[in-house]
C-alpha cells in the first residue's frame, strides 16, 4: 500500500489504502462530532463557517475556524514535504506522516482519557490536532496515489463518482478499464468513509477517548501489511539469486 | 521584529554548527519555518482562550421564545406552549439563568424554584453543553453572544416550525 509510488500503483494498492485510511477518516469525524461537535475531516464545511463568522464579525470564532483550516492545510504539506525531501527508502519515507498521525490520535486518547475538562480551549486545541492528522492523512493518499486517493475529500469524491458513473452510461467510454476501476475505487472509498462513521458513531458513548487509540491500532495494518510483504519479497528475491547462482542444488 | 532578529540568530547558530554544508542549514531552517508554522495557530487558540467564557458568564433574563421557522416573522410562544415544549428539558420554566465562571449554571424559575446545572462550550464555542445531575445532557446552539444580548437555538419535536428560538439580555 505504502511502498509504490504515483502511477505504478494498482488499483489493488490503492483500493487497500484507500478502504483503511476512509475507514479511520469516517470513524475520526464522527467521534470529534461526538466528542466536541466538530468535523475533524470536511473541511469544505469549515470554509462555509469561516465565511459566517467574518461575515457575522465574530473575531473569536474567525482566529479558531481560520487556524483549524491553516493547521489541515500544514497537515497535508508536511506529509508531501517529508514524502519528497525523505533520503529514506520509499516505504520509510511514506510510514513517516501515518506514523505521525497514529502518535497524535495516540496523544488525544491519552490526553482525553487523563487530563481532558472539557474546557472550550482544549477542545479547540485537541480538534485542530485532529484536523492535523486528517491533512496528514489525506496528503498521504494524495500525494503516493497520484491524486487517486483522497479519503477525506468526499464532496470531489462524490462529484468524480457521478462523472464515471455518467461516463460508464455511455457506449463508447464503457470499454475503458479506467471508467470502472474509478467507479469501484470511490464507491470503496465511500462505503468505508460511511461505516466508519457508523462504527464511531454506535462505539464512541461506550469507549469515549480509548476510540482514537484505537484508530492509530487499526491504521498500523496498513504499516504491518507492507513491512511483512516487503519481508516476503525480499525471501523471494534472495531465493531466486540462490536458484541462479546455484542451479544444480535447486534442482535438486 | 522580535521574530525577525530570532530568525537571523538562529540562522547564525546554524552557520556555527553546520558551516560545511548550506544545504544542511536550508533544510534545517525550512524545518524551523514549518515547525513555527505549525506553532502559530496554537499560539492564536491561546489567544482567543477563555473569551467566549467571559462574554457567557452573568446573569442572563429570558425576554422570549419564537420558533426560527415561522411563517409570520414574530411568532411567540405562549407560556403554555414553553411548558409543553420544555417539559422534558433541564431548562423547562427557567427566567433567569445565572452563568457562573466555575462551570455551574443556576436556573431560576417564574415561581422562584432553582435548579443546579453544569456548563461548558464544545465546538468553536458555539455550542452550550448543560448537564443536570450528571446524568442529563442536554445541547444548544449560540446562535448570537454580545456583551448584552444571546440567543440560543434548540431542535424540538415541533419540526414543522423548525427550531426554538430563546432571547436572553444580560442583567449585570
Amino acid at each position: 500500500m505504502l511502498r509504490k509510488h504515483s502511477n505504478i500503483r494498482s488499483l489493488q494498492d490503492n483500493l487497500k489504502l484507500g478502504a483503511i485510511t476512509a475507514i479511520s477518516a469516517g470513524m475520526v469525524n464522527v467521534s470529534s462530532v461526538f466528542m466536541f461537535f466538530a468535523f475533524t475531516s470536511n473541511v469544505t464545511g469549515h470554509y462555509a463557517i469561516l465565511a459566517d463568522e467574518i461575515s457575522s464579525g465574530r473575531y473569536e470564532e474567525i482566529i479558531i475556524v481560520a487556524s483549524w483550516l491553516f493547521l489541515f492545510f500544514m497537515g497535508s504539506f508536511v506529509s508531501n514535504y517529508i514524502i519528497i525531501n525523505s533520503r529514506f527508502s520509499r516505504f520509510v519515507a511514506h510510514s513517516i506522516p501515518l506514523v505521525l498521525e497514529m502518535l497524535i490520535l495516540i496523544g488525544v486518547g491519552f490526553y482525553g482519557i487523563h487530563y481532558y475538562q472539557e474546557t472550550l480551549s482544549e477542545t479547540e486545541v485537541l480538534v485542530a490536532l485532529l484536523l492535523f492528522t486528517m491533512g496528514l492523512q489525506n496528503g498521504l493518499t494524495a500525494t503516493i496515489s497520484n491524486f487517486a486517493v483522497k479519503t477525506t475529500h468526499l464532496t470531489g469524491l462524490t462529484t468524480d463518482l457521478a462523472i464515471y458513473t455518467s461516463m460508464y452510461l455511455n457506449n463508447e467510454y464503457r470499454k475503458k478499464p479506467i471508467v470502472k476501476e474509478k467507479i469501484r475505487l470511490f464507491l470503496t472509498i465511500m462505503i468505508c468513509y460511511v461505516g466508519g462513521g457508523v462504527l464511531a458513531g454506535t462505539v464512541t458513548h461506550k469507549f469515549g477517548f480509548y476510540i482514537f487509540p484505537v484508530i492509530a491500532g487499526f491504521m498500523s495494518l496498513i504499516l504491518v501489511y507492507d513491512y511483512l510483504h516487503i519481508k516476503y519479497e525480499q525471501k523471494k528475491m534472495e531465493e531466486i539469486r540462490m536458484q541462479r547462482s546455484d542451479p544444480e542444488r535447486s534442482n535438486k | 521584529m522580535l521574530i525577525i532578529e530570532f530568525t537571523h540568530f538562529y540562522e547564525r547558530k546554524l552557520l556555527i554548527l553546520h558551516s560545511n554544508s548550506k544545504m544542511n542549514i536550508k533544510s534545517a531552517f525550512t524545518t524551523f519555518i514549518i515547525c513555527v508554522a505549525i506553532a502559530l495557530p496554537f499560539v492564536l487558540l491561546e489567544f482567543t482562550n477563555g473569551r467566549i467564557e467571559n462574554r457567557l458568564t452573568g446573569r442572563w433574563k429570558e425576554v422570549s421564545w419564537t420558533y426560527e421557522k415561522a411563517n409570520t416573522k414574530e411568532f411567540e410562544i405562549y407560556e403554555e406552549v414553553q411548558d409543553h415544549i420544555s417539559r422534558d428539558l433541564v431548562i423547562h420554566k427557567a427566567e433567569v439563568w445565572s452563568i457562573r465562571p466555575n462551570g455551574h449554571l443556576l436556573l431560576k424559575n417564574r415561581h422562584g424554584k432553582t435548579v443546579n446545572l453544569k456548563w461548558m462550550l464544545k465546538g468553536r464555542g458555539n455550542i452550550l453543553k448543560l448537564i443536570h445531575n450528571d446524568t442529563l445532557v442536554e445541547h444548544y446552539q449560540i446562535q448570537r453572544l454580545t456583551d448584552t444580548r444571546m440567543i440560543l437555538h434548540f431542535e424540538n419535536d415541533i419540526h414543522t416550525k423548525g427550531m426554538i428560538k430563546i432571547e436572553f439580555e444580560k442583567l449585570n
